[in-house]
């Protein structure tokens, strides 16, 4: 029978492979990202802050829960949701802004993003939780709309991501 | 079994949960969008603050015309966005004064905007012109009644001036 020298030959082949699993990324997360609802406003003489001789105010603010994110599936890991703004056609003067109006539900945490946010075409951290969160509310706020800005259509798309 | 294919299968077990690892290892992240609109008409708003006082003529000294009346306790103010020199703001009576006597106005302008005293009569008169995209408050409204002596007497003529913010062209 031959001599076998167990350990040394498997240690020997081992050691590489534990390096290597040491060095593979941890295991990923795969949460879903739901959302539901946008906000479109329609502004008139109405909306004059003090009627004929006045400008609009301001800012205006959809209602608390004008849209809603869930972050599901999430395996009760810990996620961060990123928000940038894309496609804008704002009159220069005029700023779009989002924030976290409620908690949402559900067996996780959350926190951050109570107060607005104002997204740019980079990436910014909204909010992070730990665990599934359904019906976390969205907030909108639009700033520096004037009478001296050209009347027409406007708006922008903000984009999201968990991860 | 021999040392050499346990420790095959060591190693073969190793191997399979490495792979697994390594395969999982791409970050999975979820992705979506909002859209925020918002629209605004072109708009043109004026308010009158109210109307002016009785204007009375006095009678003259003999050999005299009567004294012009005038009254500027009214004011107007305006909203428009329809851009640069866009609007012009106009006046009108609902009918011509009697033979005699005159009423006109001067309508002071938003800035940007020119003004000059107007005789008002039913056919109406540019008051202001050349308004571009304003909002402001209590601009003032001042008229002024001049009778002669062609005038015919009369205890009380109740007069309705008509401002409209037109298109300027």
């Amino acid at each position: 029978m031959p001599q076998s020298h167990p350990s040394r030959p498997v240690f020997k082949r081992l050691c590489p492979a534990l390096l290597l699993a040491a060095m593979a990324p941890a295991a990923a997360l795969a949460a879903d990202l739901t959302l539901l609802g946008d906000w479109s406003k329609a502004l008139g003489t109405q909306d004059l802050s003090g009627g004929a001789g006045t400008d609009f105010p301001a800012a205006f603010e959809s209602s608390a829960t004008q849209a809603t994110i869930d972050v599901t599936n999430t395996g009760g890991a810990a996620w961060t949701l990123w928000v940038r703004q894309d496609q804008a056609m704002l009159p220069p003067a005029v700023g779009l802004s989002v924030r976290r109006s409620s908690d949402g539900s559900g067996q996780g945490s959350i926190s951050g993003g109570s107060a607005y946010l104002t997204p740019d075409f980079q990436e910014q951290i909204l909010c992070s939780g730990v665990g599934d969160r359904s019906g976390i509310g969205l907030q909108f706020r639009l700033s520096g709309i004037s009478i001296s800005q050209p009347p027409g259509s406007f708006g922008a798309t903000l984009g999201y991501r968990v991860d | 079994m021999s040392m050499n294919t346990s420790t095959r299968i060591r190693i073969s077990a190793l191997t399979t949960a490495m792979t697994m690892v390594l395969s999982a290892g791409a970050m999975a992240a979820s992705t979506g969008d909002q859209t925020v609109t918002y629209t605004v008409p072109e708009m043109a708003d004026i308010v009158i603050s109210g109307s002016p006082g009785a204007m009375t003529i006095t009678a003259p000294a003999a050999g005299a015309d009567p004294a012009p009346v005038t009254d500027a306790t009214t004011s107007w103010s305006v909203t428009s966005n329809a851009g640069t020199d866009a609007k012009k703001l106009t006046a009108a009576l609902d009918a011509d004064m009697a033979t005699g006597l005159t009423l006109k106005v001067t309508v002071t302008a938003p800035d940007g905007a020119a003004s000059s005293q107007q005789t008002l009569t039913a056919a109406g008169v540019d008051v202001v012109t050349g308004i571009d995209s304003v909002s402001e408050t209590g601009l003032g409204i001042e008229y002024e009644l001049t009778a002669t002596v062609e005038a015919a007497a009369a205890t009380s003529v109740e007069k309705t001036v008509t401002f409209t913010l037109v298109d300027a062209i």
